[in-house]
């Protein structure tokens, strides 16, 4: 009987076989997640028994991953379509790793929803689309309204008198740096900075040292890809401390996942809210 | 004899203009022209020694091309002919897997002596180009291979960020130190190769030739090989994989000098430092605040060179 | 005391050459003087040009003695005022005419104005005079073989090598070339010995002594009248020749008729 229910599910949604077609309602929704930042949501708005399959997570909270302890692990198609699910959700680097997954996906009858986020509205907006495709509507947008609620409350501080002009260093030499539409950017611009290269309509890409040290930089963002600060972040530390010009700069970091656009997002906004402070105080 | 200060003037005319384009490719950056006088640390720390370093790699690779051209006899050789690029890579990328931090130059270095010696062993007995090549190809053909396996299999993304930069070859932010080791090198192989000159001519007549006048051919051969891999592993683990210089730079200069290679090594050294400041000057200019890639300049430069040099029946 | 009779610029004692192991010609005996020029003939795989090579010192000989000049081959750079080479299919390489008679000398340093006037003297033995600044690839194939012969001769050596000179060319460039190789007898640093591999029995006649290689040995070796008899030359070279003696003292001309059938019980 369930079986039989699984497959006009299937039917219905390759039917509708768009990247925007309605989530299957009720008991049957079965939910594979591809990325940490839906993997997140998905648990935070209480959908964690739906949850049939995730990506091998890169870096998530302790209690995500002890929530997510017991649930298979999935990578390809086949592993995917192996724990039978009826909806998959992930962001959009998803897709761009692997074209043809997508495609396959809803040629097998599966719904496939990514997002996209820019800025911080289109994290609340993601939270929001997610849970209800998942069937959690009303927690979706419960907890999109609370997750506003607490980025807005930084936002009730008095105006700071200027802007901290703040670099954020990913990596690499000639260096990796952050232009106008990614969500740190968004996140620093909340917290009252500026990022020195948001002028770039690029989102990702190498500039020079010469144009950092141009641009003058007061605080320098290490954009860490492991959140427990060991690795790559010394040396990423000194990398940015080998230029004379930003050897003295105040360094903070945000770890990977504070800046893709999920939860965490919110943690991250926090720490480069204290950070900008600190450095208009140090600078006062 | 008139041929012969023709020739000298010609590669002082080449070190005029190599030196002009260092001072060039010094103001000029991505904020724009600063002049050199005012020694700030925009210029001594970002540029001058990322473009010295520069010019450094590519007359590297232009020397070892010339005398790949030499012992291959094949005009076409470039200086990772023998696998060297593809061991390059492998040890560069792996380094990066294994450990981020590190700078994968010293570990390409050794990944490209280690492809050479191992296209040599298996092209084992008496010298014949035809079969180097081949070894070449396949050693690097199967080193490639592998960079693309670890590229792909390695987990997190920032592998392919930095190994996109070092593959298509970039100059960094070197400091001052960075230059000591290339530049000794560079020197000592200029030096010895125009003493050699003569002997490196006998030797393009063919290897029968070259003994019947004199030429200690294997050992002559040997000590070329290892001079080509010396001095184009000191370049990759300086720079990456800059690409066209090795060939382009002794194809212009043939055309200036001739074929004795008394003058065709100074030159093309000149040549090829000259077209990677160039380039490089181009890779930071073209796109500011954002940087190319050294070797996709190059690329992009060496590629209509030779088409015109094709137009032209370059014979 | 009278001066001891001059030593052979060659001297080939018991002499077997071959390849990869493979023994071609055995039992040479030979004994080449200054001066004297020597034709090798024989049929292609006779081992003209493994001899040739073996001369040259390219290849150790398989066994037997070999000496040039009652020595060894020197090394380096003094290796060229032993013995000059030309040998065949050398492709044509870019340098200029001059500066390829000046890698004859086998000179490490830039040549020394006595070192010019040499290669001068050398192009214009060669009547190349004209062409000297001329990239060799441009040159036609006679200027391009009188090319590598004056780079064979340039540094004056005892013994000249030539395999195959006059092959590939037109009738004015083998004149040219025979005309060259006479001129060396006069040269004017000393008798240069010749040895000359060829397939061209005119050019051969002209010699002073030719040796006939046949079957793994030279055949016969003597004075070109005695050498170059129509049945001797039946045997080894497989074909009828027809000989017409010049009149007028010149060397005698040869006339292919046809080629011999290779009947089974036909003796060598």
């Amino acid at each position: 009987m369930a079986g039989v229910y699984r497959i006009a599910l299937a039917v219905v949604a390759a039917a509708a076989c768009s990247g925007s077609a309605p989530a299957p309602r009720g008991p049957g929704a079965r939910v594979v997640s591809l990325h940490d930042v839906t993997t997140e949501l998905v648990i935070a708005v209480g959908a964690g028994d739906r949850l049939v399959g995730v990506a091998d997570p890169v870096d998530v909270r302790t209690d995500v991953a002890a929530a997510i302890a017991r649930v298979p692990r999935v990578g390809d198609l086949e592993s995917i379509l192996a724990v039978r699910p009826t909806i998959v959700v992930g962001l959009a680097v998803v897709a761009a790793q692997d074209p043809d997954l997508v495609a396959r996906l809803r040629q097998a009858g599966v719904a496939v929803y990514l997002g996209d986020p820019g800025t911080l509205d289109d994290v609340f907006a993601l939270t929001r689309e997610l849970a209800a495709r998942i069937d959690a509507g009303p927690a979706g947008a419960q907890l999109a309204a609370r997750l506003a609620s607490e980025a807005r409350g930084g936002d009730s501080a008095p105006a700071t008198p200027r802007r901290v002009r703040v670099f954020v260093y990913d990596c690499c030499d000639p260096p990796f740096t952050t232009g106008r539409h990614t969500v740190l950017d968004d996140l620093i611009r909340r917290a009252g900075g500026d990022n020195v290269f948001g002028d770039l309509a690029a989102g990702w890409t190498h500039v020079s040292w010469e144009q950092v040290v141009a641009r003058r930089p007061e605080l320098v963002v290490i954009h860490a890809y492991r959140y427990d600060g060991q690795g790559d972040v010394a040396d990423k530390q000194r990398a940015v401390r080998a230029i004379s010009a930003l050897a003295g700069l105040p360094t903070l970091v945000i770890p990977l996942g504070c800046s893709l656009g999920g939860l965490r997002s919110l943690e991250g906004l926090a720490r480069l809210r204290t950070a900008i402070g600190a450095a208009l105080g140090a600078r006062a | 004899m008139k041929p012969r200060p023709r020739r000298d003037t010609i590669v002082a005319g080449c070190a005029v203009g190599c030196a002009a384009v260092a001072v060039v490719a010094i103001c000029l950056g991505s904020t724009g022209w600063r002049s050199p006088w005012a020694w700030t640390a925009m210029v001594g720390e970002l540029r001058a020694p990322r473009v010295l370093l520069g010019g450094l790699v590519g007359a590297a690779l232009a020397v070892a091309g010339v005398v790949m051209q030499a012992v291959l006899h094949n005009e076409l050789a470039d200086p990772y002919v023998l696998g060297i690029s593809g061991g390059a890579s492998a040890a560069a990328v792996a380094s990066l897997a294994l450990c981020p931090g590190l700078a994968p130059g010293p570990a390409a270095a050794a990944g490209a002596t280690g492809a050479a010696l191992l296209v040599r062993g298996l092209a084992r007995g008496p010298h014949d180009p035809t079969r180097l090549l081949l070894a070449g190809v396949a050693v690097g053909s199967i080193l490639a291979s592998a960079t693309g396996a670890i590229l792909v299999l390695a987990p997190g993304s920032q592998l392919l960020r930095s190994s996109t930069s070092w593959l298509f070859g970039g100059l960094g932010t070197p400091p001052w130190s960075a230059l000591v080791a290339p530049a000794v090198a560079v020197g000592l192989a200029v030096a010895w190769l125009t003493a050699q000159a003569t002997r490196i001519d006998r030797l393009t007549l063919g290897a029968d030739v070259a003994a019947a006048l004199g030429v200690a051919v294997a050992r002559l051969r040997r000590r070329l090989l290892i001079a080509a891999v010396v001095l184009t592993a000191l370049a990759v683990a300086a720079s990456g994989l800059i690409g066209f210089v090795g060939l382009i730079a002794p194809h212009a200069a043939r055309r200036l000098v001739g074929e004795g290679h008394r003058h065709l090594i100074g030159a093309a050294a000149l040549i090829g430092a000259l077209l990677v400041m160039a380039a490089d000057c181009v890779a930071r200019t073209a796109f500011a605040p954002r940087e190319l890639p050294v070797g996709l300049v190059t690329a992009s430069l060496g590629g209509p060179l030779f088409l015109w040099q094709l137009q032209r029946g370059a014979r | 005391m009278t001066p001891a009779a001059p030593r052979p610029a060659l001297e080939a004692t018991g002499l077997a050459v071959g390849r990869r192991g493979a023994a071609v010609l055995t039992g040479v005996e030979l004994s080449v003087q200054p001066g004297e020029r020597l034709a090798l003939v024989g049929a292609n795989g006779s081992g003209k040009t493994t001899l040739l090579r073996a001369l040259a010192g390219l290849e150790p000989p398989l066994a037997g003695a070999l000496r040039w000049d009652g020595g060894a081959l020197p090394h380096g750079g003094a290796r060229v005022r032993a013995v000059g080479v030309l040998f065949q299919g050398e492709p044509a390489s870019r340098f200029t005419v001059r500066e390829l008679v000046t890698l004859g000398l086998g000179l490490d340093a830039p040549p020394s104005p006595a070192a010019r006037r040499r290669v001068d003297d050398a192009l214009a033995l060669a009547e190349l005079a004209a062409l000297a600044d001329r990239p060799c690839a441009t040159l036609s194939g006679g200027e391009a073989q009188r090319a590598l012969v004056a780079r064979a001769v340039v540094a004056a050596p005892r013994l000249v090598l030539l395999d195959e000179p006059t092959n590939h060319l037109d009738p004015a460039g083998r004149a040219m070339v025979e005309a060259l190789v006479d001129r060396l007898r006069g040269h004017p640093r000393g008798a240069i010995a010749v040895v000359i591999a060829t397939h061209d029995l005119a050019l051969a006649a002209g010699c002073d002594r030719v040796a006939l290689l046949h079957a793994g040995r030279i055949a016969a070796l003597g004075p070109p009248a005695r050498v170059l008899a129509p049945a001797l030359l039946a045997a080894a070279l497989g074909v009828e020749v027809r000989r017409l003696d010049d009149p007028d003292g010149g060397p005698p001309l040869f006339r292919v008729i046809a080629p011999r059938p290779r009947a089974p019980e036909a003796a060598a």
